[in-house]
């Protein structure tokens, strides 16, 4: 087998809180992504999923572990270290909106990237580069000199898609990417993914909290609870012999756009546990068993 | 339908200055029934609620048009709440007709506490006493399944987790023994397991109480999960009615299928290795 494109091992981080309490928000997880493939990371608020793209794409600092992208280790790099690497690694957020300068052109926004890693001159060169990335996501390259607030939520989801292949990443990480989106331009916007995806060999660390979404477009899938992953398998693996109780609990309680298959479910009694803990305690690490070739679960 | 609607929305008309935010909408709620109303951002849904609780000219440039909005209320008689008279809709408000919203904790006033805001609103439709009153929310908090209720009640909306929070907007809303509960997205952001919890109890205290509800979404699978009648809405308009099953099974309208088809349907990939394109259906624009 080829080297996975990212490699994650035992990342943990802990937030303090100021009555001397701490949150474990990601707990010695271990996670492949290999090229061309979807991992999707699945789990209910507060579970670390979030956190945990955080930490791959450095905007926060991992207190331990290891990061290796394209076999390089980026943990504890610095801003300028992490400089030549950033390129193969971008971000697309929930909120498309706040994720784009309300006084820039979104052409300027797209353009920004390539400016700042020097990959085209100003002028002509960049123009045309930033006008093949609007065709590339279904705008046109009249949109460029419009501003956010001109568009809809989908048209900006795509801007900021074209942003992140701005600097033709290996990596994108995806977080709730398409949860804020209508239904109709959800399912444009996944099929785009998944179109350039399969034309430029992308991969996706998809983080998400929808089921039917992640059973759509990934290959693969981790379920995280508490900030550690329970289960981690093939999508078939995990959607078709779920194993971990939460695993169960989960895929039961989603509901299923078809009134014939309504159904009695699996319900979770009360609400989650709070992943916070007193100083000098902390959840008890999770051992994993493989259950099927390349599906693990958790011992519980 | 053997049965009177509860509710008939009739032709009714509702601009924002030249906006037309609904245009000459129509359709009707049964007793005991969960009708949705589905569509996407803009489509009009929640107008459709706020005009229905009459909310929607309150403090906006929103102005009713045309239309009428014929409720049998619980002496039996019948209002058009349209031309009903600002201190009959107060009567009507949180009494027979009332409203849960997507947000509990901008729906909760955060100075005081949950206890405080159920009771008041039961003193104020019901006439009891405080001590009543206490009692009633209490049984009311036990009703949604809120664990320690009686803590509960003496606790601030920032102390609850979402889910909770739903529940006392939940226990407040029913509190008066609605006919009609109208509900905007009162699941949307709650964690899927929360949600599957509340859309049960939302349909074991229907069964308990026969109230109609009204549920505004824009997830087709929680629809296909409670809902007895749908209700699609695009730019203003309906687009189609009928039964969760004329709906899901033999969509009519153009907009209808091409909803369907974006919908992720959980099992769809069963059996399937790599992911999938969506089968896009190319709306004709009108």
């Amino acid at each position: 087998m080829t080297t996975p494109l990212l490699e994650v091992h035992d990342l943990q981080k802990v937030f303090p809180i100021a009555d001397g309490s701490k949150v474990h928000a990601v707990e010695h997880v271990d996670i492949e992504i290999q090229h061309s493939e979807t991992l999707a990371v699945v789990g209910e608020s507060g579970c670390g999923k979030s956190t945990l793209a955080q930490l791959i794409c450095k905007l926060l600092e991992a207190d331990g572990g290891s990061v290796k992208l394209d076999n390089q280790e980026i943990r504890g790099l610095s801003t300028s270290q992490m400089r030549p690497h950033r390129a193969k690694m971008q971000m697309i957020f929930q909120d498309p909106f706040a994720s784009l300068d309300p006084r820039r052109s979104v052409g300027y926004s797209v353009s920004e990237p390539l400016i700042i890693h020097g990959l085209a001159k100003r002028g002509s060169e960049l123009r045309d580069r930033v006008a093949r990335l609007f065709e590339r996501v279904g705008l046109m390259a009249s949109h460029m000199e419009q501003f956010p607030h001109q568009f809809s939520g989908g048209q900006r989801q795509r801007v900021c898609i074209a942003r992140a292949l701005a600097l033709q990443p290996k990596l994108v990480i995806a977080d709730e990417s398409v949860s804020a989106l209508d239904v109709s331009v959800q399912a444009q916007v996944i099929n785009l993914m998944m179109e350039l995806q399969r034309d430029m060999g992308l991969s996706y660390l998809f983080i998400t909290h929808d089921l039917a979404v992640v059973e759509r477009m990934a290959h693969r899938v981790a379920v995280m609870y508490l900030g550690q992953i329970v289960e981690i398998g093939k999508r078939a693996q995990v959607f078709e012999n779920p194993t971990h109780s939460y695993t169960k609990k989960l895929l039961s309680a989603a509901p299923i756009a078809d009134p014939r298959q309504r159904k009695e479910r699996l319900l979770l009694t009360g609400e989650i546990p709070s992943p916070r803990w007193p100083a000098g305690e902390g959840p008890v690490r999770v051992e994993h068993v493989e259950v099927e070739p390349g599906h693990f679960v958790a011992k519980e | 339908m053997a049965d009177k609607p509860l509710l008939s929305i009739r032709n009714l008309t509702v601009r924002f200055g030249t906006f037309t935010a609904l245009k000459d909408l129509s359709f009707d709620l049964y007793p005991g029934k969960t009708t949705a109303v589905v569509g996407e951002s803009g489509s009009g849904k929640s107008v459709t609620a706020l005009s229905v609780m009459r909310l929607v000219t309150l403090g906006t440039r929103a102005e009713i048009d045309s239309g009428e909005i014929l409720f049998q209320r619980k002496d039996g008689s019948e209002i058009d709440l349209i031309k009903a008279s600002e201190r009959e809709m107060r009567d009507i408000r949180g009494n027979e007709i009332s409203m849960v919203f997507q947000e509990p904790l901008t729906s909760l006033n955060p100075v005081y506490t949950t206890g405080n805001q159920v009771i008041e609103a039961i003193q104020l439709h019901q006439g009891l006493s405080k001590q009543e009153a206490y009692s009633k929310a209490l049984e009311m908090y036990e009703m949604v399944r809120i664990p320690r209720a009686e803590k509960v009640l003496s606790d601030y909306p920032h102390q609850l987790s979402g889910g909770m929070r739903q529940r006392v907007m939940i226990a407040m809303a029913l509190s008066c023994d609605p006919k009609l509960l109208i509900a905007d997205e009162p699941t949307t952001a709650l964690d899927v397991t929360i949600q599957a919890q509340m859309l049960g109890l939302m349909k074991d205290l229907q069964d308990q109480t026969g109230a109609s509800v009204m549920l505004i979404t824009h997830d087709m699978g929680v629809v296909a999960e409670v809902a007895d009648d749908i209700v699609v809405m695009k730019r203003s308009r309906v687009v189609e009615t009928g039964t969760v099953y004329d709906i899901f099974e033999k969509p009519t309208a153009k907009y209808t299928q091409a909803l369907l088809a974006s919908i992720p349907r959980l099992g769809s990939m069963t059996g399937k290795t790599e992911p999938e394109l969506f089968d896009l259906v190319q709306e004709e624009d009108e």
